[in-house]
């Protein structure tokens, strides 16, 4: 019993967080050359929140920055529930997609944030003004920071350009769990976004049915990390989702061209092709799936599904002799 | 209005068809969903950066003052689902890089095989009996 007793008090010790340590000082003290020393985004609106409503009146001025117009008073509705007197995050980034934004969380670092802010991008930020044991939770938007100074600047509450020292507001994002997010237009990618960090967001918009905005997303990263299979799976899926069949087509034939070992490139063509009523070349690519994965049994359903239909006179758009495509192979 | 509670009914039943449909993305279900190649992708990422740290001096110091050699911590991750990968590398985030967190990660990495050992898949820890 003794070390199952040990195992539960380390643990927790070790879940408490108590063991972070702030990022501020060692930034402050060797801050990266690339980054410039002080940035302001002047431009961002201001809406002072009424009472509780700090979420509502964030949101609003990310949104506005997006060229959305809309007031804090007319997100209430969305993000703000009166009994808890706050918003809670997941509604924040639902909101956003709904606008068809990319709701792109950041990651819980410092320089993270003073990089996005130097690419021209505010930061909704969440906090925890009180403490770990009375807790007072907080949106804002950072606009800025001034490494000489050791300050980030704040659109926060009624406080239209609040200071902080980095120090100070960086207790506060760490009480917070350090929760932040962007809301960026689908063809814009945040500076320190990494190829499954967006294609996860745009999988969001995805999911949540704001297929043009997901594609849009898909053929950002597509642009960025061409190398990156996942993006054009993505773009293939919300294309065909849309009814775009032949911009899925396209999209996975890029896939299955710069890399023909991409089974689930293949296996989707075939639905996309047999959509198109090009029955054998649908075929050919379900049979490729199959051989370069044939213990999957998603393919096998896929082969049974493009497999001819007695009667049904099929009808290709695509002209025959342009298939197979020169360079389009299926490994042997 | 129709009347008719079956029909009524019947009306219910395709309101919350036509919904959820909408909430649903419409690719054929044969296809291969972004959302699984991602959550794939992401498993990858995360086991290799948990291995990448094994490969660090300081951390191998620590492992071997453990008992633990290198090898076998890299068998131990490999044997982990993608979920406690994800926990570990979570927790490993949260550290800041420098002297004080290396011990964070061997304590961490050592608190798995405890976990891994209770529940009697492992035999790392002699001191640990399966709980089963």
């Amino acid at each position: 019993m003794l070390p199952v007793a040990l195992l539960i008090i380390l643990t927790g010790l070790l879940l408490s967080g108590c063991a972070t340590r702030l990022q501020a000082p060692a930034l402050l003290g060797d801050p990266p050359d690339d980054l410039p020393r002080q940035v302001e985004l002047e431009d961002t609106p201001f809406h002072p929140q009424d009472l509780y409503q700090c979420g509502p009146a964030a949101l609003a001025t990310v949104l506005n920055v997006q060229g959305i117009g809309i007031t804090p008073h007319a997100l209430v509705s969305e993000v703000y529930l009166p009994a808890r007197q706050g918003s809670l995050q997941t509604e924040m980034l639902a909101a956003t997609r709904a606008r068809d934004l990319v709701a792109w969380p950041l990651p819980p670092r410092m320089d993270a944030l003073l990089r996005e802010l130097a690419a021209g991008h505010p930061v909704v930020v969440f906090q925890n003004l009180g403490l770990n044991l009375a807790p007072y939770w907080h949106y804002a938007v950072v606009i800025g920071y001034d490494l000489d100074e050791g300050i980030v600047i704040l659109r926060s509450g009624t406080i239209e350009r609040h200071v902080n020292t980095m120090g100070r507001f960086e207790r506060t994002w760490r009480r917070a769990g350090y929760w932040a997010f962007l809301a960026q237009p689908p063809d814009r990618l945040p500076a320190t976004a990494t190829p499954l960090s967006w294609l996860r967001a745009a999988n969001d918009l995805e999911r949540t049915g704001r297929l043009e905005a997901a594609a849009g997303a898909y053929l950002t990263a597509t642009r960025a990390w061409p190398e990156h299979p996942v993006g054009w799976i993505g773009l293939g899926n919300a294309r065909y989702a849309r009814g775009d069949l032949e911009g899925a087509e396209q999209a996975l034939k890029e896939l299955v061209t710069r890399d023909p070992t991409s089974h689930a490139g293949w296996n989707n063509l075939a639905h996309v092709l047999h959509a198109r009523g090009c029955g054998p070349m649908a075929r050919e690519a379900a049979a490729c799936a199959l051989r370069l994965a044939p213990d999957e049994p998603l393919y096998r359903r896929t082969r049974d599904t493009v497999a001819p239909q007695p009667g049904s006179g099929e009808e290709c758009g695509l002209e025959i002799e342009t298939w197979p495509n020169p360079g389009l192979k299926c490994p042997d | 209005m129709t009347r008719h509670p079956l029909i009524r009914r019947l009306l219910t039943l395709l309101c919350i068809f036509s919904l959820l449909a909408t909430v649903t993305s419409p690719i054929h279900a044969g296809m291969v969903g972004t959302d699984r190649l991602i959550q794939t992708e992401q498993g990858l990422v995360d086991r290799a950066q948990l291995l990448s740290s094994l490969e660090r001096a300081d951390v191998q110091q620590q492992l071997a003052r453990l008992g633990v050699s290198n090898e076998e911590a890299a068998e131990r991750i490999a044997r982990m689902t993608d979920e406690e990968v994800r926990l570990i590398n979570e927790r490993l985030e949260d550290m800041p890089a420098g002297a004080a967190s290396v011990l964070g990660v061997v304590v961490l990495i050592f608190i798995v095989f405890i976990i891994t050992d209770a529940i009697g898949a492992t035999d790392v820890f002699p001191f640990v009996r399966p709980v089963n």
